[in-house]
């Protein structure tokens, strides 16, 4: 292994000149990259509470320690859990398109 | 009645047996000896007689009356008689004697005094009296009476006299008996002609004339004195005074009267509330001198009036504010730049103040709250630090102190790897810490603290600039542990958890960037951290557009495949103004340079790859980009002007830098004499950062930054009036004022112009509806 290892960063070094040059005066030396990441969805809020659904619902917002995450139903509409454990009390539908609620899964 | 027929020939005499008792009874009056059989006897013969003897207690009750009669009036004769002592001293050694007895010689009777009453009692029944049945005095009571009718009726207001006269004796300093008073005034209190009201007597006269007399001695006197002494002398007279009566009172009142307090309330109007105005008149110069042991006394008077305190309160008050706001306008130019010396010299005025109210006024809570009042009023004081605060439209919302901001800022200072953070010790730390959190209790806008504060967390976070994590998380705990809103405190703890996850997410990275590629330099150079966008905010503002390097967006596919293999059904969204890095820049003069900078400043600097000596205007570099003007203005500033840098990486052909001055056709170009100067040598090696403050807010511009803040607020004001509207469906403007400020203090204190536009929003949407007849009334649309 680290014999492979030595001479892929040699090579490495050879392919991408590490070390600037009269041309090329500047060279990466570091990145640090930043993404945000968001649930892949159609609609980014939810019905229930209309609260984005990277953020905690509103009942959630102001427990101290409240665990909120979203769910997703067979018709692939999104919601805050706690929202819809609410809803279907009620009524075992999804509430924006009228569907059977089913589970499909969860995300935390 | 077989019973009673049977007892009277019992053989039991009245006679015969209280001759044989009647010795003891005198023996016992005249205060001599008697032994403890014939005491105990005493008992025995009592009872006899009452047993079996009819109307026996009756007939004790009469011999035993004359004897006590006799005695009392040689008594009186012998207090009459005597001339070459005091009358009052006569009379308390006979009464000494006397009261003494009335608390002994009773004790064998006490079987009579139930009988008495019974024997009565059924004797009125029997006889079909309506008169409720009466009780009749007991042998004590009988004694005290007749003392009373033969001695002291007669000669008490010569009594009484005589005691104030030592009294007004011991005011003047001389030495007096204090025993003899204190007899007079058991006489007094004995003399309870009245059960219900045992004291009645003695408050009638003893306890009203005691009183009287402090007022009439002192009323001439502490105004002479004043006179004479000046004020600040007389404070201490009559400190002293007061602690004075406050002792005698012990001493000669009866404290259980209930008005034994009229004496000192007297005393303090005589000594204190006559002179209040003049003495009050010091108070002011007393704190501005901050002459502690003076101040005390004047609160020790002070505090027993019943108005004078509101003065006192009124001078600190505005003590404080001046004072303060004085000390700020002084100091006004270094402070609004140093966040840290404006918090110490927050903090040292604190202090100052809370020790003023400890030692002069022994922490008394009213005089704590007045303290707390002026210096919220200092520390939200908008004439010297202020911020304007307008909404996205444009219009003026309000004006605040800049406080806020400030603190966060030098939170920031304290946790991020800084100068300050580096000399102190993690106790330090903590301590200035709690200090800020202190100041913050008083701050009304603690919605812009938090805002910046999360701003600075985010960006030390993402710089990772954090001096240290334990820290960071103990902020966050003490945050919720002082009050502030649960919602923004969790987004700050999520942030933190977010952090730690996004490790483990690099370390992978960097093994699959090994493991599938063996592309081990790449794995070297690059970072990632995927937030949540929940915790950390969308980014704040709108993303800004802008195209990659060539050398960066090679890596972009290669993460977003990693990411997507370990998380299904995220979507990542890029945000290049937040992220950074490094590059090494070599000058033709042999310089070689590390540079920290932005992702932005790196776009810029690319373009200078394989063009090394050329000139390249900003439209030119604007298309590289893609930038938007001002970010890219921004940018090339930095790059060209930056704070505090005798030399700079880029050149541009303006004489004078201001961005304002760019146009399409500036052009820039690297200096290939840019060098390092430390300890006043020319350094050619060496690491720069040129991040500074670029990434600092989450919004573009401190205006936008106030907008933000505005339209949460104006959100916040809209639900709280809704909320209370729901609960309370009508209510007046004042009422409804009153909670919402209630409900949104631990964010901000809404004005009356947002809570005016926010009703007008909502009646125009139609949530609720002013009443008819009443326009300042609301009522709640469902």
């Amino acid at each position: 292994m680290s014999t492979t290892d030595v001479t892929v960063t040699s090579e490495d070094s050879q392919k991408k000149t590490a070390n600037p040059t009269e041309n090329r005066p500047f060279v990466l030396k570091k990145w640090n990259a930043l993404a945000i990441w968001a649930w892949d969805v159609e609609c980014d809020t939810c019905a229930i509470c209309r609260v984005h659904l990277m953020e905690e619902c509103l009942r959630c917002q102001s427990e101290p320690n409240a665990d909120c995450f979203v769910v997703w139903g067979d018709c692939n509409h999104s919601f805050h859990h706690c929202c819809m454990s609410q809803w279907i009390r009620q009524n075992n539908r999804c509430p924006l398109c009228q569907q059977d609620w089913v589970v499909q899964r969860t995300g935390k | 009645m077989p019973i009673r027929t049977f007892l009277k020939d019992n053989g039991v005499q009245f006679d015969q047996e209280w001759a044989k008792a009647h010795p003891v009874v005198q023996s016992l009056l005249y205060q001599k000896t008697v032994t403890p059989a014939d005491w105990q006897d005493l008992f025995l013969w009592v009872y006899k007689i009452n047993s079996w003897v009819e109307e026996g207690a009756t007939q004790i009750r009469d011999t035993l009356t004359t004897d006590i009669d006799r005695y009392v009036k040689e008594a009186g004769a012998r207090i009459r008689s005597h001339k070459t002592e005091s009358l009052l001293k006569v009379y308390i050694k006979e009464w000494k004697r006397y009261f003494k007895q009335t608390n002994i010689l009773p004790l064998p009777f006490k079987v009579i005094d139930g009988t008495t009453v019974a024997i009565k009692s059924s004797s009125s029944a029997a006889g079909g009296s309506s008169n409720p049945p009466e009780a009749a005095d007991s042998i004590k009571s009988v004694m005290l009476d007749k003392w009373n009718s033969k001695i002291f009726e007669e000669m008490s207001e010569a009594l009484l006299a005589d005691a104030l006269k030592l009294i007004e004796d011991e005011r003047n300093g001389l030495l007096i008996d204090a025993q003899s008073v204190v007899g007079i005034r058991e006489s007094f209190v004995a003399l309870n002609d009245n059960p219900d009201d045992v004291l009645g007597v003695y408050r009638k006269t003893f306890e009203r004339s005691f009183i009287e007399q402090t007022v009439e001695y002192y009323r001439n006197r502490s105004a002479e004195y004043l006179a004479e002494a000046g004020v600040l002398n007389y404070m201490v007279y009559a400190d002293k005074k007061l602690d004075e009566e406050q002792k005698r009172a012990e001493k000669y009142l009866e404290m259980s009267s209930p008005s034994a307090s009229r004496h000192m309330d007297k005393c303090v109007m005589v000594l204190v509330e006559s002179f209040e105005d003049q003495i009050l008149a010091e108070c002011s110069t007393l704190i501005v001198k901050r002459d502690v042991e003076r101040l005390q006394r004047l609160y020790r008077l002070i505090r027993r009036t019943r108005n004078g305190i509101e003065t006192v309160l009124k001078c600190i008050d505005c003590h404080i504010r001046t004072e303060g706001l004085n000390d700020m306008r002084n100091n006004a130019e270094s402070m609004a730049t140093d966040p840290e010396k404006y918090v110490q010299q927050l903090l040292a005025m604190f202090d100052r103040f809370s020790s003023l109210v400890r030692e002069g006024f022994c922490d008394d809570a009213r005089l704590l709250t007045a303290r707390d009042k002026a210096f919220r009023v200092v520390v939200n004081d908008s004439s010297i630090f202020k911020v304007e605060m307008s909404s996205k439209k444009g219009r003026p919302l309000s004006v605040e102190s800049k406080c806020a901001e400030l603190l966060a800022n030098y939170c920031d200072l304290l946790l991020r790897k800084t100068q300050l953070s580096k000399k102190l010790t993690s106790e330090e730390i903590d301590e200035k810490l709690n200090q800020v959190l202190l100041v913050l209790k008083y701050v009304e806008n603690k919605d812009v603290f938090m805002r910046f504060h999360r701003a600075h967390l985010s960006r030390r976070l993402i710089l990772e600039m954090s001096a240290d994590q334990e820290k960071e998380e103990m902020m966050v705990a003490k945050l919720r542990e002082c009050g502030m809103p649960s919602d923004a405190v969790n987004k700050l703890s999520r942030m933190l958890q977010d952090i730690e996850v996004n490790k483990d997410l690099n370390s992978n990275f960097k093994k699959a960037l090994v493991g599938t590629n063996n592309n081990k330099c790449a794995s070297d150079a690059i970072n990632i951290k995927v937030l949540n966008g929940g915790a950390w905010g969308r980014g704040g503002s709108e993303k800004i557009r802008f195209s990659l390097p060539r050398e960066l967006e090679d890596f972009v596919p290669e993460m977003e495949a990693f990411y997507k293999k370990q998380h299904n059904g995220r979507k990542l969204c890029w945000m290049h103004h937040w992220s950074s890095g490094t590059m090494v820049f070599g000058t033709s003069n042999g310089g070689r340079f590390d540079l920290d900078v932005t992702t932005f400043q790196m776009a810029v600097l690319f373009c200078f790859n394989e063009r090394a000596h050329e000139k390249i205007s900003l439209e030119t570099l604007r298309l590289a980009t893609e930038l938007p003007d001002a970010e890219l203005n921004r940018t090339l500033l930095s790059l060209v002007a930056y704070p505090k840098m005798k030399s700079q990486i880029l050149l541009c052909d303006l004489p004078i830098i201001s961005p304002r001055d760019f146009t399409d056709s500036t052009v820039f170009y690297i200096n290939h004499d840019f060098h390092l100067i430390k300890n006043g040598k020319i350094q050619l090696r060496g690491k720069v950062n040129l991040i500074g403050r670029l990434q600092l807010s989450l919004e573009a511009n401190a205006e936008k930054e106030h907008e933000g803040i505005v339209a949460l607020r104006e959100f916040r004001v809209q639900e709280g009036i809704v909320k209370i509207m729901k609960m309370r469906k009508t209510i007046t403007l004042a009422q409804l004022t009153m909670e919402l400020v209630e409900i949104l203090k631990p964010l901000f204190v809404p004005n009356r112009k947002i809570i005016k536009e926010q009703i007008d929003w909502l009646i125009e949407n139609r949530y609720m509806e002013r009443r008819s007849d009443d326009i300042q009334t609301f009522v709640y649309l469902a």
